[in-house]
């Protein structure tokens, strides 16, 4: 993802390497596969581009409209402002929060060499778990009530029931959660990578410096991380701005739209209200975001490591 | 549109059903008669297909049976494909440990036997789901032939999803000497369901917690205010958090809402483009709600739904539509409950809303050919089947009110002073309930578009859950609601 | 010196005491669900939580098992296994094209894939249902959902990555002993990729396993549902009971749990894989 970004802009490096003859028929076969890619991806991304511009409801003409649609997401849809605050609150909390938590877990499984495999499978268990699974079990876990599994364990330290997923507040935090805790060990195990990849000279030398752990972390586990945080951060944003069965399942959006997110709407637009010319705009409203956010990240990421 | 309000006895809401249909007979003869393309083709070929089947010895046509009722009810000339015909039927999800699904298979059964050349396919839907569905089926031209009357479909016929009914299908005369309800939704003035029953809320309480504070169905209250002093010595605090509610209401607050406006002499639409939302009835309504919270404190904001509530035996009563009766008979089979009248402003009626209902299908856009024969004769048939009426409208808590009906006051004086009901018998007794408050008098403000079904639970969620204030909520929601009206030429009942 | 072992011990304990915490607290929802499946409902909706339950009944299985799951799973698995073998042999065959060959358009039509790649999915949604639906009339089959999977941009992309770092040399030496392009690709490069490809496959079972938009949007009929569409469908009609529904999302579970205690390694080593040769 990140190199694809890089090196749009850069000669790639089979330019540059000498050219072996002339084109030979096997390359054909990129022909199959390429039209399958152009047919079910290409086209619907133009297609939505064109859609885009149209007043389209159903059994009704075509209706060309211009900037419509694209004025209207951003000056009458209440809704539409509502779930990309939503969706970028929901992103930034769950991937830094996510990520503090899964460097600590693998920083910590780390260090300490003894039931590794055990701690390991634990916490990368809820990665594999359905998220369907997910949104119905944690929909109970999280019910408001005394009677909710998370709220009677909070009875046992005396502390009030919290209405998880009925409260505007907490609603998204919740959801926050349930993303930590289905997401941490995949990020974690990336991270687990990435340390064991750093030579263990690097802290021999350190220590012998007389550098503490908490300068070593700083000093040398976190830049040499970067690569890792840089793609678990850029990837992991992605993804959690296209949250989408969770909330579907658990809130249907509610409170009012204090949960609601963008593909929802997408979703709900399109598929429900039927009004398939606005749920382009904003897909691509959507989509513009996504890549203006991820640029910012990378640009954000990249000097903060340019030494 | 003029009067606010129609507040109807149930003697009154018999009469209007004959006028109703009768006024809608007249429209229909005034305005060009609806024919479907295919619907000639049907007559022609009926006499046609009836011949063969009376050499060959396939197709058995005639009334199922010869119980009076079915004879009053009348039968049709049936049209039987030469061909088999396969139709797909989209319904509500749930299995047979639910009566009324089961009514509503057994009654697919018998049309299977009756018309052998036909297979039914049914199709479960989850309610969430149907309207997305039902669209992307539409825009694909690919989907089902019939659909299921979800309470969500008044948006149907402008969307273009269902098909209106053909005179030939089901005759005016028939809609009018059995006193179908019609409906009208389009200024096509096209008919697009008959309904042949009527639901509306009632309060279902559990014996059990009212047998441990020495207390009886009977005992309730019948104003709001009493009623909500009644409940909190049925509600119980462990720690300062609730583990019993005196009323669960959580989840359904919103036809609370409704009802309470209509209890009100009010009405929720002033003009087919203006809504009643911003009024001093509805306030009054949400303020009763909240203090049910804060005031008499039988719920809590944060306490179980009012199915689990009820269901899973934390709460003394809840208050739902009849249909609850047979959700509970199919996920807490064990729960010993009694239905009870619904608590007022004033102690008598009026006492709510209703809304009408079944026999059950739309024929859909989508069904053309012999398909689309196919599922008229369907609609015929359950349109015609005295026991499919029955099953359909007692086993999904709703009255029949068409011309034969049950023999009511029997029925009920039957199960009146059982202890310890059958599950039938319970059904019973929440009709007798419902048969009363319809005497007191109800409204039929008409069909509950999905769309408006969404912003009641909104505004459900800010009043209630995000505690807003009534006022600035109502206001707003009122702009919101009338926009919608405004943009969705939405009807609301012809005599609203 | 004593102090440092005490401190170390301290540490030590320290660390083990959080990871246990932790592995308490993300297991803990594991076992809310399995004990819930199996209760009573008397004893499920309770305070304080009745942690082991007095009675287990194995009745809400029977109940959920019998909602039609045998053929959500037979199309789970079948959309899975026909996507997974397209999206691994498709990638790397146009992953070495892209790596080894040259030809015209290359960059322009490789950045095609790079755009497909990062342009969300609700961007396809609406016009990729008309071509599915009404151009090819796919809709309520499993090729609805198959076909729109079976090239993966992001594969294409990873591959290429991948073979670009096998020398040039062992080609050309295999293609000197006479070769055929189809030979080098399955004898040399398929077997090299083994270790990209599995982590590619992993990465997308879980992806296409859970995918619950496009199926809940082109899926009418139990015959096509896959799994989350229909235990969603099983879970939300009217007011299911609590256990049940708890039940229904173990039976969902269950075989990936097997699945996953099985093939852990592989898991592990697959997201690492992916994660790192980006």
């Amino acid at each position: 993802m990140i190199n694809a970004l890089r090196r749009t802009d850069q000669p790639t490096t089979a330019e540059t390497t000498p050219p072996r003859g002339k084109t030979r028929p096997f390359v054909l076969w990129l022909i199959p596969i390429l039209g399958l890619l152009f047919v079910f991806n290409l086209l619907p991304i133009f297609g939505s581009f064109v859609l885009s511009f149209f007043q389209y409801e159903m059994l009704q003409p075509l209706k060309f409209i211009g900037l419509d649609n694209y004025i209207y997401a951003f000056t009458k849809d209440p809704v539409f402002l509502r779930t990309i605050v939503n969706t970028l609150y929901y992103a930034v909390l769950s991937v830094i929060a996510g990520m503090a938590f899964s460097l600590i877990a693998a920083q910590l499984i780390f260090t300490r060499p003894r039931l590794q495999g055990f701690f390991r499978s634990a916490y990368f268990l809820p990665v594999i778990t359905p998220m369907v699974s997910i949104a119905i079990v944690w929909r109970f876990i999280l019910q408001p009530s005394r009677f909710g599994f998370l709220n009677g364990i909070l009875g046992y330290l005396n502390l009030p029931p919290q209405p998880w997923l009925t409260s505007s507040h907490l609603v998204i935090p919740s959801l926050v959660i349930i993303g930590i805790w289905s997401g941490l060990g995949y990020t974690m195990v990336l991270f687990l990578a990435g340390l064991s990849g750093i030579p263990s000279t690097f802290y021999e030398a350190a220590r012998i410096d007389g550098a503490n752990s908490w300068g070593m972390f700083w000093k040398i586990t976190w830049p040499l991380l970067s690569p890792t945080v840089l793609f678990t951060s850029v990837t992991g944003t992605i993804s959690a701005l296209q949250i989408f069965a969770i909330p579907y399942i658990m809130t249907r959006g509610g409170p009012e739209n204090a949960s609601r997110m963008v593909v929802m709407w997408i979703q709900d637009t399109g598929f429900a209200q039927f009004r398939m010319g606005y749920a382009s705009a904003i897909a691509y409203i959507f989509f513009v975001f996504i890549l203006v956010l991820t640029l910012i990240e990378l640009r954000y990421l990249r000097t903060q490591w340019s030494y | 549109m003029q009067s606010s309000s129609k507040l109807l006895s149930r003697r009154e809401m018999l009469k209007l059903m004959g006028m109703t249909a009768g006024a809608a007979a007249l429209a229909s003869c005034a305005g060009a008669p609806p024919v479907a393309p295919a619907a000639p083709a049907a007559q022609q070929e009926a006499p046609a297909a009836q011949e063969p089947a009376a050499a060959v010895p396939a197709a058995p046509s005639g009334p199922p049976s010869d119980d009076p009722n079915q004879v009053a009810f009348g039968w049709y000339d049936e049209w039987h494909s030469p061909e088999p015909v396969e139709l797909l039927l989209w319904g509500p999800p749930g299995d047979e440990t639910d009566p009324w699904i089961n009514a509503m298979k057994q009654g697919l059964a018998r049309f299977g036997e009756h018309y052998p050349e036909i297979t039914t396919n049914y199709e479960p839907i989850p309610w969430d789901q149907l309207d997305t569905k039902v669209n992307a089926a539409i825009a694909a031209k690919q989907g089902p032939d019939i659909l299921f009357e979800a309470d969500r479909e008044a948006e149907y016929p402008r969307r273009g999803a269902i098909r209106d009914i053909p005179s030939d299908v089901v005759s005016p005369q028939f809609i009018k000497d059995r006193k179908f309800y019609e409906v009208r939704p389009l200024d096509d003035g096209k008919l697009y369901w008959i309904h042949c029953s009527a639901m509306g809320p009632i309060l279902y309480a559990n014996k059990t917690i009212l047998a441990e504070a020495g207390l009886k169905p009977e005992d309730t209250p019948k104003t709001w205010d009493e009623f909500g002093k009644f409940c909190k010595d049925l509600t119980k605090l462990d720690g300062g958090s609730m583990v019993q509610a005196g009323f669960a209401f959580n989840g359904y607050s919103r036809y609370i809402w409704n009802d309470m406006i209509y209890q009100q002499g009010a009405q929720l639409y002033e003009s087919p483009t203006k809504s009643r939302v911003d009024s001093p009835e509805s306030k009054a309504a949400w303020q009763m709600l909240v203090d049910m919270y804060d005031t008499y404190q039988v719920n809590d904001r944060t306490f179980l739904n009012f199915d689990e509530a009820i269901g899973t035996g934390k709460a003394a009563f809840a208050q739902v539509w009849t249909w609850f009766g047979s959700a509970l008979e199919a996920n807490y089979p064990d729960m010993d409950w009694a239905p009870v009248t619904y608590p007022t402003f004033t102690g008598g009626g009026p006492y709510g809303r209703f809304d009408y209902d079944g026999p059950g299908w739309m024929v859909s856009t989508l069904a053309e050919d012999n398909r689309l024969m196919a599922a008229w004769e369907l609609f015929k048939y359950h349109a015609h089947e005295y026991q499919h009426l029955v099953d359909r409208s007692h086993t999904a808590g709703l009255i029949l009110v068409t011309d034969p009906r049950p023999d009511y006051d029997t029925m009920f004086a039957e199960v009146a002073n059982v202890e310890s009901p059958t599950q039938a018998q319970r059904r019973a007794q929440s009709l007798a309930v419902l048969a009363k408050q319809f005497d007191g008098g109800m409204v039929f403000p008409g069909e509950v578009a999905a769309p408006f079904d969404d912003t009641w639970r909104k505004m459900e969620e800010a009043i209630l859950i995000n505690q807003r204030p009534i006022d600035e909520v109502l206001a707003e929601y009122q702009k919101i609601y009338d926009e919608m009206l405004a943009n969705t030429n939405f009807w609301i009942t012809p005599e609203a | 010196m004593t102090y440092h072992k005490t401190t170390d011990r301290f540490f030590s304990g320290l660390t083990y005491g959080l990871l246990f915490l932790g592995a308490l607290v993300m297991l803990m929802p594991f076992y809310w669900t399995l004990i819930t499946s199996v209760k009573i409902p008397a004893e499920t909706i309770t305070y304080p939580i009745i942690w082991i339950p007095s009675e287990i009944t194995f009745a809400h299985f029977a109940k959920a098992w019998h909602a039609n799951f045998p053929i959500y799973y037979r199309n789970s698995i079948l959309v899975a296994a026909l996507v997974l073998t397209s999206n691994v042999l498709t990638s790397a065959l146009a992953g070495f094209i892209f790596a080894k060959y040259e030809f015209p358009f290359k960059n322009a039509l490789f950045i095609m894939v790079l755009m497909t790649m990062m342009v969300p999915f609700a961007v396809l949604l609406i016009p990729l249902y008309f071509v599915v639906v009404q151009a090819l009339h796919l809709k309520d089959t499993l090729w609805a959902m198959i076909l729109p999977a079976l090239i993966s941009p992001f594969g294409i992309f990873l591959m290429r990555q991948f073979i670009e770092s096998i020398p040039d040399e062992l080609i050309d030496a295999m293609r000197i002993d006479g070769a055929s392009d189809m030979r080098i690709f399955s004898q040399l490069i398929l077997p090299l990729c083994k270790p990209a490809l599995s982590a590619l496959a992993i990465f997308h079972f879980i992806w296409i396993w859970n995918d619950f938009l496009w199926p809940l949007i082109v899926t009418d009929s139990d015959k096509s549902r896959t799994l989350p569409v229909g235990v969603v469908l099983f879970a939300l009609p009217r007011w299911q009971q609590f256990n049940l529904v708890v039940a229904a999302s173990v039976l969902v579970l269950l075989p990936l749990l097997i699945f996953y205690l099985i093939f852990q390694r592989q898991f592990v080593e697959g997201i690492v894989l992916t994660g790192l040769k980006y």
